[in-house]
């Protein structure tokens, strides 16, 4: 920063008000109560001398806002790295969080069709063993058996709805982790001609895009079922 | 009759096939998405379930796709999908889908459209 330029003004202020001094001098012999008047000009000349004001303290003051600058940029600095902490490193480990309950469900689902299946296969084995369809309770049991074993079967579809509904919520913590990026950059030093920060970390690859419904729900089937059933009726 | 399911979620095309198989209906061919099913899809397939969100191609082009085609146009498309606001029935409808199941379903359900379009006959 420049402050000869404002330590020059500073000298020459000093020199003009010493020449006014010495013009007051010069008119003593005016005789009029200069007593009041004199002191007071001098007292105000020996304060702007002693406590400079004005153009003199211009120096003193484009330092303290240039100070006050920097620590405001050093606080968006500071502030740039925590939103991207918060951006690159929480969301994406709570996204791949909830992609891993994903997979995990879907894992337990296929294993308990799997032993559905096998239960199944049991029963028609004993439905060969004791005659399948006969008359008697073990026939009627064997047959509600089944239809339990494929009742379970068809709860599972829960998992392909959990798996929309955690798409849908993988999809906002991305758009979140997009905006946070946005404003990051926004704090970003070189906007205001400052050094570039060190080592940026590295922007989030894309995620893959999901195909899901943002509504989707296992409430009220029937009522949704229902509803179908009028339009394509209609 | 030979049955194309398509859904990108391995355990839904699993319930389904299952439920088809206790119907009855043992020839049953799988696809992940659209694309496949239009891969997989020849003269030789009956009917067509299909789910609406999928990767690559989703349920409502697909059921474009195939009525765009000469083998494709009388088939019947069931759409088994979470899907069911109004707008999204009707955009069915108009897509050339002949019905709609929403999840979750229960067998019966599946049961009650299969033969109500065999039924009727060939798609509209």
């Amino acid at each position: 920063m420049a402050t000869r330029p404002a330590t020059e003004l500073l000298y020459d202020s000093e020199a003009t008000l010493r020449l006014v001094d010495s013009a007051l001098e010069g008119i003593s012999d005016l005789r009029a109560d200069r007593s009041g008047m004199e002191s007071q000009m001098r007292a105000l000349i020996g304060q702007l001398v002693d406590q400079p004001r004005g153009l003199a303290s211009l120096p003193q003051v484009l330092l303290r806002a240039y100070a006050e600058i920097m620590g405001v940029l050093e606080s968006l600095k500071e502030s740039r790295g925590m939103l991207e902490r918060a951006a690159l490193d929480k969301i994406q480990h709570t996204n791949q969080k909830l992609l891993e309950v994903t997979s995990a469900t879907e894992v337990a689902a296929t294993d308990i069709m799997d032993g559905v299946d096998r239960a199944l296969g049991m029963v028609d084995e004993l439905d060969a063993v004791e005659g399948a369809g006969g008359p008697g309770r073990a026939g009627e049991l064997r047959q509600s058996l089944r239809d339990e074993l494929f009742g379970m079967m068809g709860s599972l579809q829960f998992q392909d709805i959990t798996t929309q509904q955690i798409n849908y919520a993988c999809s906002v913590l991305a758009e979140m982790e997009r905006k946070l990026n946005q404003i990051a950059h926004v704090f970003d030093p070189r906007t205001f001609g400052i050094d570039p920060a060190a080592g940026s970390p590295d922007v989030a690859p894309a995620h893959p895009q999901a195909a899901f419904d943002p509504a989707a729900t296992t409430a009220d089937a029937e009522h949704r079922q229902a509803l179908v059933d009028r339009i394509f009726g209609a | 009759m030979k049955f194309l399911v398509v859904d990108d979620s391995a355990t839904m095309r699993r319930i389904v096939v299952n439920s088809l198989q206790r119907i009855g209906f043992t020839d049953i061919v799988e696809a992940g998405d659209g694309r496949e099913a239009l891969d997989r899809f020849d003269t030789s397939v009956g009917f067509v379930i299909t789910d609406w969100n999928m990767p690559s191609l989703g349920g409502l082009d697909l059921a474009r796709e195939l009525r765009a085609r000469p083998d494709g146009r009388a088939v019947p498309i069931l759409m088994v999908t979470t899907r069911s606001v109004r707008e999204d029935i009707l955009a069915a409808i108009e897509a050339g889908v002949n019905s709609y199941i929403v999840k979750p379903f229960t067998p019966a359900v599946l049961k009650e459209k299969i033969d109500q379009l065999l039924g009727a006959g060939a798609a509209s």
